[in-house]
């Protein structure tokens, strides 16, 4: 049998350090916490739940769910990112697909895959020395108007249910979600943070409210929180995966010099 | 989607896939409008307008992105990753 071990997430986007230094520091000193919590949870395996920014995907073929399987991949190195190898989880990545759709998850393959800093700043700063095995778990928000919070929030509780069945000996998982919060990219109101609006998005976090998070609707997800706030599906999906447990806020900075709201969080079993 | 921005979408996505074309953005524009058949109202948009202007196209927003960083106007300020990842 299979153990989820850990449920995090943070956001995948870093920015220029000028004029905002101190939040800079604090994010960063955030997304590094996380990262020696999960190392100190001796993962075998790091599920990255995040979305591609159209640098592995086709608008001409949208796939909202997609699983990278690969033995290893080479980060395609968008923002100045390194671009040395991290190693897959074959396996596991392929029972999880099988099973997934067995369970009537239409989840697409993606292979080859170049991750972009959606896995790639997070999974650099969680594993900088690159020996955790990582599987990037795609939930697309660039094809909106899917998938919606409700797919997001079903599609976490199989990856669940497949943890807690496999047999396989890659068996302590850690699932990151990877993205929002509120920000707009390449269209009007970029710049701009919902800051109240992320911060009611924490809360249902801290209070493990999933049906409500899981009942939210993408198109006001995308009319106050910007076409780039749609990426909480990741954080939805992982929720979906731990309803018995409350995200605890490790950081949050409003920041639009970064054109978004910055958080991170840690899933801790409700008490 | 409108018809109207596919055409753009496809250009783009071209330049994505083969990023030893992304030259031609500055230097050949027109040559990679005329092979993705680009509307001519859409292609001094694309060369002189703002994030805005061609986000009105109906243009992806990372797409919208993706062609100002390679016309050498992004929307955000570039900045050192290794001010972040050498600390890491």
């Amino acid at each position: 049998m299979g153990q989820l071990v850990g449920a995090f997430a943070m956001s995948h986007q870093l920015g220029a350090p000028d004029g905002v230094e101190d939040q800079a520091e604090r994010v960063f000193a955030g997304m590094k916490q996380i990262g020696a919590r999960i190392r100190a949870l001796a993962p075998d395996v790091i599920v990255v739940v995040t979305s591609d920014h159209l640098n592995n995907f086709s608008l001409g073929d949208p796939a909202p769910f997609a699983i990278g399987t690969a033995e290893q991949f080479t980060p395609l190195g968008d923002m100045g990112l390194p671009q040395d190898p991290i190693p897959g989880c074959a396996d596991f990545a392929q029972a999880l697909l099988a099973f997934a759709t067995e369970q009537g998850i239409s989840m697409a393959k993606a292979d080859p895959v170049l991750p972009d800093h959606g896995v790639m700043i997070p999974l650099g700063i969680v594993d900088p020395q690159r020996r955790i095995p990582a599987v990037p778990l795609y939930v697309n928000t660039v094809f909106y108007p899917d998938p919606s919070p409700a797919d997001c929030r079903a599609l976490g509780a199989v990856v669940r249910r497949f943890i807690e069945q496999t047999e396989l000996p890659a068996a302590r998982v850690v699932l990151l979600a990877a993205g929002g919060l509120s920000h707009w990219v390449g269209m009007a109101g970029e710049g701009t943070v919902n800051e109240a609006w992320d911060r009611a998005f924490l809360e249902d976090i801290a209070q493990a409210r999933v049906d409500h998070m899981a009942g939210r609707d993408s198109a006001d997800i995308l009319a106050v929180a910007g076409n780039g706030g749609l990426e909480i599906a990741a954080w939805i999906t992982v929720a979906g995966a731990v309803p018995d447990m409350a995200g605890e806020c490790l950081f949050y900075e409003a920041i639009p010099e970064w054109a978004t709201g910055m958080a991170g969080v840690e899933w801790k079993p409700l008490t | 989607m409108t018809a109207g921005p596919d055409a753009i979408h496809a250009m783009i996505e071209h330049l994505v896939r083969q990023p030893q074309h992304r030259g031609q953005v500055k230097q050949a524009p027109e040559e990679l409008f005329e092979q993705f058949g680009v509307p001519q109202d859409h292609r001094a948009v694309l060369l002189n307008g703002s994030r805005d202007e061609i986000s009105a196209l109906g243009v992806h927003g990372n797409y919208v992105i993706k062609w100002l960083i390679w016309s050498g106007r992004p929307t955000m300020p570039f900045f050192a990753m290794s001010h972040f990842f050498d600390r890491r």
